[in-house]
């Protein structure tokens, strides 16, 4: 059979032709795949954002100790000293309570005038901000600190240690939980996407079988005949894939302004992920109109 | 040349529709198959344009053996074979002369040599001032004569008609027979499986009577009720 350019016409003419004549099904199709396409974009937004914000976290190699604050001077002084002796330590900066609150005050810009209340009675303690040179001795940096606090000029010296991992390991359990149900959703998601694809691909060869019939009297390929039903797999795909790639944008771009506002976490731009989504929802969305469709014509080519 | 080897077919519900039947049809040949109901005339048709593939024996159409064909190759076999429907077929949202056109389009044919060779068959077939009506405003002798017309456009070397004159006036049944004559003729090899009595037994062409899943009869210028 030759191929012909015009055919490339007919097969979108039968195509959309389907698309309308079913359109309930054709409705339910790119509901049920938009809705696929945003968990599986989010769950991927939102693993992506955390794994970077993990990373962020221990790439920070610093540990800060909280002095007690009854300590004298002379007592932070001595400790600092024997911590910077230490192997792994790069550097220790005292940074007193004064400063802390003072930073503090600097940080929540125009509402900073509030902590004036406590420059006579300051809630803050002293902090010892370690850099450290080897992340893999943390633990050990940590318990000689410890160590430290237990001698006698540096007894009770340490009021607490913040080493960030304690932050860094609950994150991670909660993206583990995050991915695994999300990861069952999907699943589920994905074949139920399949599943009423294949429906609605049954169902536009059903309203189309005189056709398809005297088509292959005739003689006309495989292909030919299957083709526009692939088609509009591809197209009820495509047409998901660029609604929910939307939705995603749009969303993601209000929730980032919300979240990055409050300074709690890094959220990562959406443009750094651009190139990547894009290629996920167009190939996931094309791939299960095709995969359902293909499926729908099993028992055609069977025949 | 069609050949039936020794053809047997059994349905997967055990019906033996064919019982070892050997049948040679040649080139340019006019055939009349003719039996009751059940006798397996449908499941010759079937076979031949394997829709159904023969449980034992080996069918041979031209270089095509059936009975081992992949299903790849059917599309290839199929070009080769025009059909024409007691039912004829025909999609009703399409004219009589997009259906004709209909049948080309699928082979991947040019825009022009459609256009040529529709107007040609429609003229062969008398319905060239029908080429813009849709089934529902024609006859069912125009109907069957577009079938007809679709079946040829293709170019096909045999052409089998399933009880083409079971659904028409006893003046166009004359008509579309004459008209598979005039194909015969052109050096179509044509089958025509009917029931109807007087058109075999005026011709006088070659009868095959199927019986049971049997061929009982086979004779130049036979008549229909000779078994």
């Amino acid at each position: 059979m030759k191929f012909r350019f015009y055919n490339v016409g007919y097969f979108f003419r039968l195509a959309f032709q389907g698309i309308f004549r079913n359109s309930i099904m054709s409705l339910t199709t790119v509901f049920v795949l938009i809705s696929t396409l945003i968990v599986m974009g989010s769950t991927w937004a939102l693993t992506t954002n955390i794994e970077y914000n993990l990373q962020e976290i221990n790439t920070y190699n610093k540990i800060v100790v909280f002095i007690t604050r009854e300590t004298e001077d002379h007592t932070t002084s001595l400790l600092r000293e024997k911590i910077q002796r230490l192997p792994s330590v790069e550097s220790v900066e005292w940074v007193t309570k004064d400063e802390v609150l003072k930073d503090l005050a600097a940080n929540y810009g125009d509402y900073g005038d509030i902590l004036q209340m406590y420059d006579d009675d300051n809630p803050c303690k002293d902090e010892l901000i370690i850099t450290y040179t080897d992340s893999s001795r943390v633990t050990d940096l940590t318990y000689q600190i410890n160590a430290m606090n237990e001698e006698e000029e540096t007894f009770g010296v340490v009021d607490k240690i913040n080493d960030r991992r304690e932050v860094a390991e609950k994150i991670d359990s909660v993206k583990n939980v995050v991915v695994l149900v999300c990861t069952w959703l999907m699943a589920l998601l994905f074949v139920v996407s399949v599943f009423i694809i294949m429906n609605t691909i049954k169902l536009a060869v059903f309203s189309r079988r005189e056709e398809v019939s005297i088509m292959r009297y005739v003689g006309a390929s495989g292909f030919f005949v299957a083709f526009p039903f692939v088609l509009e797999g591809i197209i009820l795909g495509a047409f998901s894939s660029l609604t929910s790639f939307g939705i995603m944008y749009y969303g993601y771009q209000l929730l980032s302004k919300a979240i990055g506002d409050s300074g709690l976490i890094t959220v990562l731009p959406f443009s750094s992920m651009l190139r990547e989504y894009v290629i996920f929802f167009a190939g996931v969305g094309i791939g299960l109109g095709v995969i359902g469709s293909l499926l729908s014509l099993r028992k055609y080519n069977r025949d | 040349m069609i050949e039936f080897n020794n053809v047997s077919k059994v349905y997967p519900n055990g019906t033996k529709a064919l019982k070892n039947v050997d049948l040679e049809i040649k080139d340019g040949e006019f055939v009349f198959v003719v039996g009751a109901s059940g006798a397996g005339k449908t499941t010759l048709t079937k076979l031949l344009l394997c829709e159904e593939r023969p449980s034992g024996g080996r069918i041979m159409i031209d270089k095509f053996n059936l009975s081992r064909m992949s299903k790849f190759k059917i599309p290839k076999l199929r070009r080769t074979i025009g059909i024409v429907f007691q039912d004829f077929r025909l999609l009703p949202n399409m004219t009589a002369a997009e259906n004709i056109s209909f049948a080309m389009h699928v082979l991947g044919e040019s825009k022009k040599t459609i256009k040529a060779r529709v107007a040609n068959f429609l003229r062969l077939v008398g319905l060239e001032h029908k080429a813009d009506c849709k089934p529902g405003e024609l006859s069912g002798g125009e109907k069957q004569r577009v079938a007809l017309a679709r079946a040829l456009v293709n170019n096909p070397n045999v052409v089998i008609a399933d009880e083409p004159t079971a659904n028409v006036d006893p003046y166009m049944a004359i008509e579309i027979i004459e008209l598979l004559l005039k194909v015969n003729q052109l050096g179509k090899t044509v089958i025509v499986i009917t029931h109807n009595v007087n058109l075999v037994n005026y011709y006088k062409k070659r009868v095959i009577t199927m019986k049971e899943g049997q061929v009982v009869s086979d004779k130049q210028g036979g008549m229909f009720d000779e078994v």
